[in-house]
């Protein structure tokens, strides 16, 4: 999908809202494969996003200044037996990003409404 | 063949994961493969034996096919310059090799094996038996028994089976328990002869209200439907006849 200048695609606002979404359920840090059941959760898909678009949405979001990312420590994983988690954190611009854009889907389904006009 | 199915789709996503990464400098390379062995072991994970089955490696796949646009994207994205070209046209041929052979692979697989299509029962030997463990003072009781081989005419193996039977004579009927089961059967193979019997049948005289066995010469003929349970649900694999013999040895 080509890009506005400064607009975010879909994706990378679906991906913003979840992190908000998580964050209110106390999950300040999440990983792919949470974020991945989080955006199937909210459009109510069968299937998860795919891998190559998720992680190259979380690298652009992540180039933009809106999440910021880190391994976790590996010695976690080790003492869970499993590979170690990339932990990706909304930034405060991620955060006002989110907001905007719900502000700007809201403000577009009120001009959208129908209206009533005198006979 | 479910899990082994799962096991070359997971291979086929990582040797693709490996390959679009390869022209890129280590720290590109490293997080990617890193993060998508996190994202398969996660869902492996939450999804338990579940995770290995068809559907899962269906999902798996089709997360790794529709990406592939964007995984193309993002590695020209962050290829270097001095990336030799020859290593494009790799990536490019192993990306066409491991696609195709992933979907061969789920399309051979094809929707789960229906047992009752799959299977073919061979009956051994079907009759009474006597059964002196419930023997009282006008004898040993008789149970209807049948024996028979399973054999999968199908041309992919089974998972794991159990069998199960109804016995019933007239519009008495007896369930046979426990079931006698499999870890599952190779194509063109068959399982060792099972024998299952039902419960003894006694009369009640009409006389005397008591209890008494039903004589070999009395019995006459009964039903026997045989089940067969395949990955999670119960199929009947036929009604055979309990013929009024003995049960060959």
């Amino acid at each position: 999908m080509r890009r506005k200048s400064g607009h975010l695609v879909p994706l990378e606002l679906a991906i913003c809202e979840a992190a908000l979404r998580l964050r209110a359920r106390g999950e300040d840090e999440f990983h792919g494969y949470e974020l991945a059941k989080a955006l199937k959760h909210d459009a109510d898909a069968r299937l998860l996003t795919a891998y190559g678009t998720l992680y190259r949405a979380l690298g652009r979001l992540a180039s933009m200044g809106l999440l910021t990312s880190r391994w976790e420590d590996p010695r976690a994983a080790t003492r869970e037996s499993r590979p170690p988690r990339r932990l990706y954190s909304l930034t405060p611009a991620g955060e006002a990003a989110a907001e905007q854009a719900r502000r700007d889907a809201h403000l577009a389904g009120r001009k959208r409404r129908p209206r009533w006009a005198p006979a | 063949m479910n899990r082994a199915m799962f096991r070359i789709v997971v291979f086929a996503l990582r040797g693709w994961t490996w390959a679009y990464t390869l022209p890129l400098d280590d720290v590109d390379r490293e997080t990617r493969r890193r993060e998508i062995e996190s994202d398969v072991w996660e869902f492996e994970a939450e999804h338990g034996c579940r995770a290995t089955g068809f559907r899962a490696a269906v999902h798996i796949l089709l997360r790794a096919f529709l990406g592939v646009a964007d995984d193309l994207g993002w590695a020209f994205e962050h290829m270097t310059p001095r990336a030799p070209a020859v290593r494009l046209w790799t990536v490019i041929r192993f990306a066409v090799v491991a696609i195709g052979a992933a979907t061969v692979v789920v399309s051979a697989s094809g929707p789960p094996l229906d047992p009752a299509r799959a299977l073919s029962v061979t009956v051994e030997g079907a009759g009474w038996m006597q059964d002196s463990k419930h023997a009282d003072s006008s004898g040993a009781a008789l149970a209807p028994a049948i024996a028979f081989t399973l054999t999968n005419i199908a041309d992919r193996a089974t998972t794991a089976l159990e069998v199960n039977a109804v016995f019933h004579r007239g519009a008495l009927g007896s369930a046979f328990a426990p079931v006698v089961g499999w870890r599952g059967l190779g194509p063109q193979r068959s399982s060792p002869a099972v024998v299952l019997r039902g419960h003894p049948l006694y009369v009640i005289d009409g006389e005397t209200a008591r209890r008494t066995a039903v004589r070999l010469d009395s019995v006459g003929e009964a039903r026997v439907r045989l089940f067969v349970h395949h990955e999670g649900r119960w199929a009947s694999l036929g009604d055979f006849t309990i013929p009024s013999r003995p049960m060959p040895r």
